[in-house]
């Protein structure tokens, strides 16, 4: 079913890491959909294969990872078999990505206008007054103080807040229509998040792109998104709009790790963990993820994979579930 | 994510693994028999001249005889003895002044470090290779064992700043301040916790000073600096450097023994590096 | 620098802080002369009740792992005075210190590097009773086995190494270590911030019933409120070296009366769509602990911040009626 709108679709997406103890398979099998200027976030927990979903669109998996497997289409064409120069023409235009850490991905050695423009110059070609003019209209709109002098510095004179709000600025620089957010604020203090959070919401009022956020944190899916898909163990599990997903959740996972999460804003008395730990993508459990951890697990849990079928009426509703099939 | 894995069985299995380090290991283990075993070994007695003199590698002289009539292939062995001597005695000597002093720079840090970092800085720049050579020329004794040590308290400087630097990163870690938390004493974190996790870099350079010991040790009794009473591969060597085209076997089988002993040295030190700091490409 | 005693009976409160200060010195210059200092904890007073779980919160950068670490005495003090049970440690004898390390016990943030990669599980939850030595060995078994049960790992992962665990196990590992010597008092610095998020509710319950079983009372250091809200009795709030709020947990999430920590509870995202909340977006930056802004430190980014604020420091004051709540803030005085 290729909707008109729909502005990314990933289909039986599958890769895999090829180590030297084993085989990784970080994303396996995995169907996502992002819509035209909404907010998906994608919650899962370390290690669930959650990044590893990004940089496959971009086709930037490090090795010894391989795409094996599936579809990303967007705009109508699939990604995974474009060739290496096409996809430099998407990424950093079409398709921006945000990474986690801003230290790391803003090379130390260049001022933040440089970085900032080099986007822009690459792919729109401008001369440097109006690249130099670009700079600045985007640094105002990240909301970087006193931006003519600012861009004259290097990234470690800024701090990790303001960082993130260049990576923002470089990510946007080029108007892309996806733009692709990993923990964006993961290593933010929790005042500076809400203030980078606020920008990316406003942001996106105004450049109208598609976000797909990675997160682990239910509290910002909650709060920012429209609809909210959940990965374990390289898995989709659940997706579904942002009020179905937290009010009516029909996945065991996510049911029990809602539970589990102490909330800010009421006093929990009791907490009920779920029990044993999330599996090494080397080796999963066979038939369902999760069922050496569920309460509700039946025989057929561990011999067959579950598979994601929607089981919702008025809205989508995916879950991959065999108690719910 | 990296996977560190520190059982002494894992260590083992990627050792192993590594083709070049094992045949490395087995070259030095048959060296070390020659050595512990040599007198009971040999075929002949080494010091007799019962044999024609220069005679070529035959069936009854396997590697021939040199211009006294002895058998080469049982001095050969027995020189083994020395270069292994020299060498891993040498070794552990310089291992345990640069350990000791390394690690308490690194770790105490004040006007130690001050003092050894200055004393090292002279020690390093000086060639060692002339300083050897003119401290053996003047003794007027020359055991083997006093070159092992001299050879020990000349070489330590270098594992001095590799054993500090990886403390001084390593006294950072958070297991030291958890150490800490827990009331152990500075000579227990040091001992205990910080030099085992920096075993990789200090046993990488002990092999390396075993194989520079036994080769220095080599041109010294080929200078004729080394002990006279001992056979050595190395004043082998210097007898054979006079018959070189006439009689080539003097000259080539000391010289490759010596040479495969620092080339296995050599290897086993670079398979333990790999082995004991692996990082296993794997994703998590 | 003044401040309001914290009156509580000595025997009533097991830790007492006073004024203390720890100041990271910045040297530059040839002769390396201290040029500036970053002061990470510069003045902070409380007192923590027998019994009770404290929980100190705030921002990277406002002080609270240094406040933690100088209190447990694994970094000397710059000044002020921290006692235990009555006693000053920082002019304890280093015998005296040593014994108290078998009271005050941390379990750290990252169960990974804080557990040496080459000691195995039965070494590390072993070594502080090989230190303070008056057990013998078939003795000091029985007590890892016992302590190793009651965190819920397995006997028979005694010789594994840390590598061998799961994030999970290997802080109950950590935990396991600080309490096999059965200690009064316990820093727990952000014990879950590097654990899957599914198996944090684990760590958390633990903490909860082994603090029953093992009558301690603790620290809890961390920037994560949720968890905050969960386990602690009493929350401080520490803003760029000093603290601004300290009150009964359900007194500071209801009722908080200070702007930063105002601003704090309301930028935690809360895990429901349909939760309305006023969210405060502070302008700015926290600023570095080099130098501090004159008078109160969170004026530049207060909304009502008064002439006043930019001059005085408002000192920690109790403004609560039942429950002690103090706060430090030129608003709150009539």
């Amino acid at each position: 079913m290729v909707k008109a709108d729909y502005v990314l679709q990933i289909k039986g997406l599958k890769t895999y890491f090829y180590t030297e103890i084993g085989i990784v398979k970080a994303v396996d099998d995995v169907s996502l959909a992002v819509r035209e200027s909404e907010i998906l976030s994608l919650v899962g927990e370390s290690g669930c294969g959650k990044s590893q979903l990004a940089f496959s669109v971009l086709r930037l998996t490090p090795f010894p990872g391989r795409t094996v497997g599936g579809e990303i289409l967007f705009d109508g064409e699939d990604l995974l078999k474009k060739s290496e120069k096409e996809i430099r023409a998407i990424r950093g235009r079409k398709i921006a990505m945000v990474f986690q850490d801003p230290m790391s991905s803003l090379n130390p050695v260049f001022n933040i206008g440089f970085q900032v423009g080099e986007g822009v110059k690459l792919h729109e070609k401008l001369d440097d007054q109006r690249t130099d003019e670009r700079i600045l209209e985007l640094l105002k709109k990240v909301g970087i103080p006193d931006p003519a002098k600012r861009k004259k510095d290097y990234p470690h004179q800024f701090s990790g807040g303001m960082r993130q709000r260049v990576m923002i600025s470089i990510a946007l620089s080029c108007n892309p229509q996806l733009l692709i957010a990993d923990e964006p604020t993961t290593n933010l203090d929790v005042t500076v998040q809400a203030q980078v959070l606020e920008l990316m919401k406003k942001l996106r009022e105004e450049f109208k792109s598609s976000i797909l956020l990675i997160t682990h944190d239910f509290g910002v899916a909650a709060e920012f998104s429209d609809r909210v898909a959940v990965m374990y163990a390289g898995k989709i599990v659940e997706s579904s709009d942002v009020r179905t997903i937290f009010k009516s959740p029909e996945h065991p996972y996510t049911h029990a790790l809602l539970q589990s999460i102490p909330r800010p804003d009421v006093r929990t008395s009791y907490i009920k963990s779920i029990p044993g730990n999330v599996p090494r993508l080397i080796n999963p459990p066979p038939g369902c993820r999760f069922h050496p951890r569920c309460e509700y697990a039946k025989s057929i849990c561990a011999e067959v994979e579950p598979k994601l079928i929607n089981i919702g009426t008025a809205r989508e509703h995916y879950v991959a579930c065999h108690l719910k099939s | 994510m990296y996977e560190y894995a520190f059982s002494p069985r894992s260590i083992w299995r990627r050792f192993k693994a590594n083709r070049l380090a094992l045949v490395g290991l087995i070259i030095a283990s048959v060296i070390l028999v020659m050595g512990l075993l040599g007198p009971i070994v040999v075929p002949y007695n080494p010091y007799a001249m019962d044999f024609g003199r220069l005679l070529s590698p035959n069936s009854q002289n396997l590697l021939g005889t040199d211009d006294l009539g002895r058998d080469v292939f049982s001095r050969l062995v027995l020189g083994a003895r020395i270069s292994l001597l020299v060498g891993l005695g040498g070794s552990a000597i310089a291992t345990s002044i640069g350990v000791v002093l390394g690690a308490f720079a690194g770790y105490f840090r004040g006007w130690i470090d001050e003092i050894l970092m200055r004393i090292t800085d002279v020690m390093l720049v000086i060639p060692s290779f002339f300083l050897i050579i003119l401290i053996v020329s003047s003794l007027r004794m020359r055991s083997s064992l006093i070159i092992m040590g001299i050879l020990g308290i000349l070489i330590w400087p270098r594992l001095a700043r590799v054993v500090r630097s990886e403390i001084l990163s390593l006294r950072e870690r958070d297991f030291t301040k958890a150490a800490k938390a827990i009331g152990a004493s500075d000579l227990r974190i040091i001992f205990r916790h910080l030099l085992p996790n920096a075993a990789g870099s200090i046993l990488v350079t002990t092999t390396m000073y075993a194989a520079v010991c036994i080769l220095e040790q080599s041109t010294l009794s080929f200078l004729g600096l080394g002990d006279p009473t001992e056979i050595s591969w190395g004043s082998m060597l210097m007898l054979g450097r006079n018959y070189l085209t006439t009689a080539w076997w003097l000259a080539l089988f000391p010289g490759v023994m010596i040479f495969l002993t620092v080339l296995a040295f050599n290897m086993i030190g670079d398979g333990l590096r790999d082995a004991l700091d692996p990082r296993l490409r794997g994703v998590k | 620098m003044s401040f309001e005693v914290l009156e509580v009976n000595l025997m009533e409160s097991i830790l007492e802080v006073r004024d203390l200060k720890k100041h990271f010195p910045i040297k530059a210059g040839l002769l390396s002369k201290q040029v500036a200092a970053v002061k990470a904890t510069d003045g902070v007073s409380f007192t923590i009740k027998t019994g009770e779980t404290l929980g100190l919160v705030g921002e990277s950068g406002c002080g609270k792992t240094t406040t933690s670490l100088t209190l447990l005495n694994l970094l000397d003090p710059t000044s002020g005075e921290v006692y235990f049970g009555g006693r000053n440690i920082f002019k304890m004898s280093r015998k005296e210190r040593q014994k108290l390390r078998r009271e005050m016990q941390i379990v750290f943030q990252d169960p990974f590097s804080s557990l040496n990669p080459r000691m195995t599980c039965y070494e590390l939850i072993e070594e502080p009773l090989v230190i303070n030595h008056h057990l013998k060995k078939s003795q000091r078994k029985e007590r890892v086995l016992q302590t190793m049960k009651k965190v819920g790992l397995l006997p028979e992962d005694i010789y594994k190494y840390p590598h061998e665990f799961s994030g999970g196990q290997r802080q109950r590992l950590g935990i396991a270590r600080a309490l096999i010597v059965e200690p009064k008092f316990l820093v727990a610095d952000e014990p879950v911030s590097s654990i899957d998020v599914s198996v944090r509710a684990q760590i958390l319950n633990l903490i909860k019933d082994l603090r029953k079983e093992f009558n301690l009372t603790i620290l809890l250091v961390s920037h994560d409120l949720c968890v905050v809200r969960y386990i602690c009795d009493r929350v401080a709030v520490m803003y760029l070296g000093k603290l601004v709020e300290l009150a009964t947990t359900e007194e500071l999430f209801n009722n908080p009366r200070h702007p930063y920590t105002n601003a704090l509870l309301s930028a935690v995202p809360i895990p429901d769509p349909e939760a309305r909340h006023k969210r405060i977006i502070l302008s700015g930056e926290p600023p570095t602990p080099i130098n501090p802004p004159p008078g109160c430190r969170f004026h530049p980014r207060c909304e009502y911040a008064k002439p006043i604020c930019a001059e005085v420091e408002p000192t920690l004051t109790n403004i609560g009626t039942v429950n002690e709540h103090y706060v430090a803030c030129h608003l709150e005085r009539k």
